[in-house]
C-alpha cells in the first residue's frame, strides 16, 4: 500500500485532456473492439427492430406494415404457453445447472486431488466441447420412445415398459439438455474462484475445528458471491436467447410444450419464412434482455464490476 | 490435539470418498453416451443404434474415400473431407485470433483505464450478451450481404466473434484487474511507453487469460452450426457441421457407424484444443475476485 | 528509397505478366478450343431417397456437349444437405436473395409457388413445346402438380405411391387365409376395409401380442397426413378460386382418426412423431413388430438397403404387402398421394434455353429411368415404363397401378403454413395436449390468422 501512493501522486497531478495521443491509444485499444460490436451487433439489432417493421417474407419481399406485427403478438393465443416455458426453462437451468450444479461439481472438484478434480471438470466440460449436431445426436438416442434407446434399454433391463420421455416431461428433458452444457461454465468460474481463495482462511478455521460445510458456507461462498452473481447475470441472458439444442432435441414439441420464446422467434421467422413477424418478436426479445440487464444492475450491484480504474482519468 | 486432528483427517477421507462417489454418480450420464459414440465408431453393426459388435475401421472410409456415394444414405458426393477441414480450421483460428486480439486491447483498456463514458460503456458491454445474437440471423444476412462477405468464412468468423465479443472482454478484464497495478507503474515510470509497457509488462501477466478465452473462441468457431448453415451457401465452403448434418441426412439414422466416426473425428480438434489450453481454464475471474 | 520502390514496382509487374500469361494458356483461346463454355449452375437438394436427381444432370450435359456445335457446358453441381424439401426452400431462397441464385433447382412441387411469385421461376409453356418428343410423352396428370394459377413452372423428375404397408405374416399367424389376405387391397379399393376396420384389426392383432404396435406413421412432417384428410372426403383446395381449404368435418375426422390410435386402439405410441426413422422403418420391415405403417414406394428400396431385407421380390412379398389408404367411410374412395419432386429452371439464368435443354435431357426415358429404378420412384413418363429395366422392377411394377388414385396436395405459396399447422396440430392430438375438437379450433385460429384471405373454412 505504502508504495502506491508516491506514483499516484506521479499521474494524478497531471490533468488529462483529451490529447490526440490519447484519442489515439483509445482508437487502438478499443476501436476494434467497438467497430466489430457496433457492426455486427448493434447495427443488426436495429436492422431487425426495422424489419419488425414490415412483412418480409421468405422471398425477402414485403412492404412496410408499421405496427401491425406487434398487434399480432399481443394477439397470439400459443403467446402465454410460450411465456410459461420459457420461465420455467430458464429459473430450473440456472437454478439446477448453471448455478447450482456448478458450484456443487466447483466445491467437490477442488476437494479432491487437482488431478482428478481436473479429470472430473473434463468430463463435465464435454457437452461444451462437442459440436451441437453431435450432442444432438447422442441425446436423440438417448430419449428414443421405443425400447430401442438407451433409455428404455435400461428401463427393458428392471422391466419397466418403454417411456416417451419427451412426451412424459418436456420441461425435465430441455433442462437437463441445456444443463448439462451450462453447468460447466459455473463450474470452471467457481472451481478458479475457490482456488483463489487465501488457503490461509481455510486452515485458520479448519485448525479451530470447523467443518467443511461450515467452511463452505461461511468463508468460501461469501468469497464467491461476485462470480455467483456474474454467472446469474450472463447464464439468464444466455439461456433467454438460446434454443439450438431444444431446436434439435425436442423440436419444441410435443405440440407447443418445450417451446420456449428464442424457439418461438426461430419457427415464425425460419420456418415459416415470416421474417418480417420473426423480426418483430426479436425485437421485444432484445428490449426484454435490456431491461433484465438494468435490473441485475441496479439490485445486484454491479458497480462493483466497474470500480474505478487505478491509472488515470478523464 | 493429536487426536481432534486425527479424526478431522479421517472424517476427510470418508469426506473424500463420498466426493469421489458422487462425482462418479453424476458423471456417468456424460460418460456413457461418449464412451458409446467412440464404439460405434469402430464396430460394424449398431443393432438398432444400442449395442455395438465387430470390430471394423470401414466407418472411417469418408476419410480416404473420395465419393461416399448413396450407400451411406447420404446422397451424391460429399465434398472432400480435408478441403471440409480446412475450411473449419481456417474458421476456428480466424475466430480465435479476432476474439484473442480485440479482447486483450479492450480489456486491458477498461481495466485500467478511465474515460469518459466508461460506465455507460461496460454497461452497453453487458447489455450485448442480452442480444439474442441469433435471432439476429436475418438482419446478419442482409448485412453480410450488403458488405459482399456472404458466402466467405471471414464473414462468419466476423459475426461469431463480435457476438461473443463482450464476454470475451469480461474475462480479460478480470485478468487485468488482477495484476497488481504497481508492476505497470514502475515500467513506465522506467520510460516506457504505454503502449510497450502494455505489450512486454502486462500481455505476459495475462496469459492465462488468453488462453482461456482462445479456448472459449476456438470451440465457437469449430462447432457452430447455425451461422454456417445460413451464411455459407457453397459446398467449397462447408465446415465439418454441414458435412456432419450431411451425413446424418434427414435424420434417419441409417449408417450409425459412420455418423459416429465422423462425430468422433468432428470432436478430435477440440479435444484436443482442450488438452493444450484447460489448465488456463480455472484461472479465469470475472470482475476481479482477488480485487 | 526511391530506388527500393521501383524494384518493388517492377517485381509487382513481372508478377502481373506471369498470373496474366498463366490465365491465358489455361483459357480456351489459346488452347485452341473454338467453343465457348458457359457455367450452368445447378442446386439439388441431397436427398437420400433420390441421389440421381444430381447426378442425372451431370449425365445430360454429358451427352448434350457432344451435340452442341459452338458451346461447351460446364456443370457446377451444389448438394445442399438440408433436412427436408421445406428448408431447402428458405434457403434457396436466401441463395436467390444473395444473388447467386442457380440457373437449374429442384424443388418439391408444392412450393412452386412460392418461387412462381418470388420472380425466380420460369414459366415453361412455350419452351415446352419446342420438345414434345419429350414432353408429349409425360402422364398428362403429371402437370397438375408443376402448375401454379394455370402457368406451368416445372419439370417433375418422379412421382411415387404411398400406401399402407402390412406385414403379411403376422396376418396368418392371427389366423386369415391366403385368399383373406390376397383379397385385402381389393377390399380397400371397393370401399369394404375402412381406417377404421384398420385401427380394429391391428388393435386384435397387438392384444394378441402378434406385434408390438398396429399402426405406424411418418415421424416427421410430410404430405402422408393428407390421405388421411381426403380418406375422410376432405378437401384441401378450391378449384375455383385456388384458396387453400379447411375442411372442418374431415380435418376433424382425421385429428379423432389419429386420437383414436393411440387412445382407444392403443395401435400407435403417443410419442410417435419423437421416434427416429430407423425405429419405425427396422422393426416393421426386418421384424415384423408393426403390422400397418403409412408409407411409400421409395420405402421398399430402403427396407432393402438398409435393413437387410431380401432383394428377391417373391420372398419379400411373401411377407410384406401393401394397399391404398382405406377409405374413412364403408363404400368410400381410397386414397394415395403423389408428391413429385421437380426441376425448375430460373427466371434470372442468363442460360435459360440451355438450361431447359439440360433439363431436357435430364428427363429422357434412359436418364429418367435410372433414377426410378435406383430409388423405386415412379416413371413420370411413357418410354420410361417400356424399358427393360423398369418393366422388371417387381416393386414398381406393383406400385404404378396404385396411381389411378393419386392426388397432389395444392401449389399454393401458403401450403407451407398450412402445412405446419396441422403437423402441430397432429401432434397435440397423438401426445394428448389437445383434444380433436380443441385441435380443430387452434387449427382454424391459427390459420385464419396466418393465411388469411388465401383461405376458406368449410364444414
Amino acid at each position: 500500500m505504502a508504495t502506491q501512493a508516491p506514483v499516484l501522486s506521479v499521474t494524478r497531478p497531471v490533468p488529462s485532456r483529451p490529447t490526440r495521443r490519447r484519442a489515439g491509444l483509445i482508437l487502438l485499444f478499443l476501436g476494434p473492439f467497438v467497430l466489430l460490436t457496433v457492426v455486427f451487433f448493434v447495427i443488426p439489432a436495429v436492422l431487425t427492430g426495422l424489419l419488425g417493421l414490415t412483412d418480409l417474407d421468405a422471398a425477402f419481399q414485403g412492404q412496410v406494415v408499421g405496427l401491425e406485427n406487434f398487434r399480432g403478438f399481443a394477439a397470439d393465443p400459443l403467446l402465454p404457453r410460450v411465456l410459461l416455458n420459457t420461465v420455467v426453462y430458464v429459473f430450473f437451468t440456472l437454478m439446477c445447472f448453471n448455478v447450482g450444479m456448478g458450484l456443487l461439481l466447483a466445491l467437490m472438484t477442488t476437494h479432491i486431488s487437482d488431478r482428478a478434480g481436473t479429470v472430473f471438470r473434463a468430463i463435465w466440460l464435454l457437452p461444451r466441447l462437442t459440436p451441437q449436431v453431435v450432442y444432438a445426436l447422442l441425446w436423440l438416442w438417448f430419449v428414443d420412445p421405443t425400447k430401442y434407446g438407451l433409455l428404455n434399454t435400461v428401463r427393458g433391463w428392471l422391466g419397466l415398459s418403454a417411456l416417451d420421455l419427451i412426451s412424459w416431461s418436456p420441461w425435465l428433458v430441455i433442462v437437463i439438455v441445456n444443463g448439462l452444457i451450462g453447468a460447466s461454465l459455473g463450474m470452471v468460474i467457481f472451481s478458479s474462484a475457490i482456488k483463489s481463495v487465501p488457503e490461509d482462511y481455510v486452515r485458520a478455521a479448519r485448525v479451530d475445528g470447523a467443518a467443511s460445510l461450515r467452511i463452505i458456507r461461511y468463508i468460501i461462498l461469501p468469497l464467491i458471491r461476485w462470480p455467483v452473481t456474474f454467472v446469474l447475470v450472463y447464464q439468464t441472458l444466455a439461456l433467454l436467447t438460446s434454443y439450438e439444442y431444444i431446436l434439435l432435441v425436442t423440436g419444441g414439441g410435443p405440440f407447443y410444450d418445450s417451446t420456449v420464446y428464442a424457439l418461438y422467434v426461430f419457427k415464425r421467422a425460419i420456418e415459416s419464412g415470416d421474417y418480417g413477424y420473426g423480426a418483430a418478436l426479436a425485437f421485444i426479445l432484445v428490449v426484454v434482455g435490456a431491461v433484465a440487464a438494468q435490473f441485475y444492475w441496479r439490485f445486484l450491484n454491479f458497480e462493483r464490476m466497474i470500480t474505478q480504474p487505478r491509472i488515470e482519468s478523464d | 490435539m493429536a487426536g481432534l486432528a486425527r479424526r478431522a483427517r479421517r472424517r476427510d477421507a470418508a469426506a473424500r470418498a463420498a466426493i469421489y462417489g458422487a462425482l462418479g454418480l453424476l458423471s456417468l450420464p456424460i460418460v456413457i453416451p461418449y464412451l458409446w459414440l467412440v464404439a460405434a465408431a469402430f464396430s460394424q453393426r449398431v443393432s438398432y443404434g444400442l449395442l455395438p459388435s465387430g470390430f471394423t475401421l470401414n466407418n472411417w472410409r469418408f476419410l480416404w474415400v473420395g465419393n461416399l456415394g448413396f450407400v451411406t444414405g447420404t446422397a451424391g458426393r460429399l465434398p472432400n473431407i480435408w478441403q471440409v477441414v480446412w475450411n473449419s480450421l481456417v474458421l476456428a483460428a480466424g475466430t480465435t485470433v479476432v476474439v484473442v486480439v480485440v479482447a486483450t486491447l479492450a480489456g486491458y483498456f477498461v481495466s485500467r483505464h478511465d474515460f469518459r463514458r466508461r460506465a455507460a460503456f461496460l454497461k452497453g458491454a453487458l447489455v450485448l450478451q442480452a442480444f439474442p445474437g441469433i435471432t439476429l440471423l436475418v438482419a446478419l444476412f442482409i448485412l453480410l450481404r450488403t458488405l459482399n462477405l456472404l458466402n466467405s468464412v471471414a464473414g462468419v468468423i466476423l459475426v461469431i466473434a463480435a457476438l461473443h465479443l463482450p464476454f470475451a472482454l469480461f474475462v480479460m478484464k478480470g485478468f487485468f484487474d488482477g495484476i497488481p497495478w504497481d508492476i505497470e507503474m514502475s515500467a513506465l515510470i522506467d520510460g516506457a511507453s504505454r503502449l510497450r509497457a502494455w505489450y512486454t509488462v502486462l500481455l505476459p501477466q495475462v496469459r492465462n487469460g488468453i488462453g482461456a478465452i482462445a479456448m472459449f473462441a476456438f470451440l465457437w468457431g469449430w462447432t457452430d452450426y447455425i451461422f454456417v448453415l445460413t451464411f455459407i451457401l457453397r459446398r467449397n465452403s462447408w465446415t465439418m457441421a454441414l458435412y456432419l448434418n450431411a451425413v446424418i441426412g434427414e435424420y434417419r439414422f441409417v449408417d450409425y457407424g459412420l455418423m459416429a466416426a465422423v462425430g468422433v473425428f468432428y470432436m478430435i480438434p477440440s479435444l484436443l484444443f482442450f488438452l493444450f489450453t484447460q489448465k488456463y481454464l480455472l484461472q479465469i475471474t470475472i470482475g476481479g475476485t482477488k480485487a | 528509397m526511391r530506388m527500393r520502390m521501383s524494384t518493388r514496382g517492377w517485381t509487382l509487374v513481372l508478377i502481373l505478366v506471369l498470373v496474366a500469361v498463366f490465365a491465358l494458356s489455361i483459357s480456351p483461346a489459346v488452347t485452341g478450343q473454338a467453343k465457348r463454355e458457359v457455367v450452368i449452375r445447378a442446386a439439388v437438394r441431397a436427398d437420400a431417397s433420390g441421389p440421381d436427381r444430381a447426378v442425372n444432370l451431370q449425365r445430360a450435359v454429358d451427352r448434350l456437349n457432344p451435340k452442341l456445335p459452338d458451346v461447351t457446358i460446364r456443370l457446377q453441381l451444389e448438394e445442399a444437405p438440408t433436412p427436408g424439401w421445406a428448408e431447402e426452400t428458405t434457403r434457396l431462397m436466401r441463395v436467390f436473395a444473395a444473388g447467386e441464385g442457380p440457373d437449374v433447382y429442384t424443388i418439391a412441387h408444392e412450393f412452386v409457388g412460392m418461387f412462381a411469385k418470388a420472380g425466380h421461376a420460369l414459366i415453361l409453356d412455350e419452351m415446352i413445346k419446342k420438345y414434345p418428343e419429350t414432353y408429349n410423352d409425360f402422364f398428362p396428370s403429371q402437370w397438375t402438380s408443376v402448375k401454379h394459377r394455370g402457368r406451368i413452372y416445372g419439370i417433375p423428375q418422379d412421382t411415387e405411391a404411398r400406401m399402407i404397408y402390412f406385414r403379411i405374416d403376422r396376418l396368418k399367424q392371427f389366423g386369415w387365409s391366403d385368399a383373406q389376405i390376397k383379397g385385402l387391397p381389393g377390399r380397400v379399393e371397393k370401399g369394404d376395409f375402412t381406417l377404421t376396420d384398420m385401427a380394429e384389426l391391428a388393435q386384435q392383432m397387438k392384444d394378441k401380442g402378434l406385434v408390438d404396435w398396429g399402426f405406424y406413421h411418418r415421424p416427421t412432417r410430410g404430405p402422408d397426413y393428407y390421405q388421411i384428410i381426403l380418406a375422410y372426403g376432405g378437401k384441401l383446395q378450391d378449384e375455383k378460386s385456388g384458396k387453400l381449404v379447411l375442411d372442418r368435418s374431415a380435418t376433424l375426422d382425421f385429428l379423432r382418426f389419429l386420437h383414436d390410435n393411440v387412445y382407444k386402439y392403443k395401435i400407435t405410441p403417443s410419442g410417435m412423431t419423437n421416434i427416429p426413422w430407423r425405429s419405425i422403418l427396422g422393426p416393421f420391415s426386418a421384424e415384423g413388430k408393426i403390422q400397418f405403417i403409412m408409407g411409400g414406394i421409395w420405402q421398399s428400396g430402403e427396407f432393402i438397403r438398409d435393413y437387410g431385407v431380401t432383394k428377391d421380390p417373391v420372398e419379400f412379398f411373401t411377407n410384406i404387402d401393401w394397399t391404398l389408404i382405406p377409405s374413412g367411410r364403408k363404400g368410400g374412395k381410397p386414397v394415395t398421394l403423389s408428391h413429385p419432386i421437380i426441376y425448375i429452371v430460373s427466371a434470372r439464368s442468363k442460360e435459360k434455353d440451355l438450361a431447359f435443354r439440360i433439363v431436357t435431357e435430364a428427363s429422357s426415358a434412359e436418364l429418367n429411368a435410372i433414377h426410378a429404378v435406383n430409388s423405386y420412384h415412379i416413371a413420370v413418363r411413357k418410354a420410361v415404363t417400356q424399358l427393360a429395366a423398369y418393366k422388371n422392377h417387381a416393386w414398381l411394377n406393383r406400385a404404378t397401378p396404385l396411381l389411378e388414385y393419386a392426388t397432389f396436395i395444392p401449389n399454393h405459396e401458403d401450403f407451407g403454413r398450412y402445412d405446419q399447422i396441422i403437423y402441430e396440430a397432429m401432434q397435440a392430438v397423438e401426445t394428448n395436449r389437445l383434444t380433436p375438437d380443441a385441435a380443430l379450433q387452434f387449427v382454424e385460429n391459427q390459420m385464419r390468422s396466418q393465411i388469411r384471405d388465401q383461405l376458406m373454412v368449410v364444414e
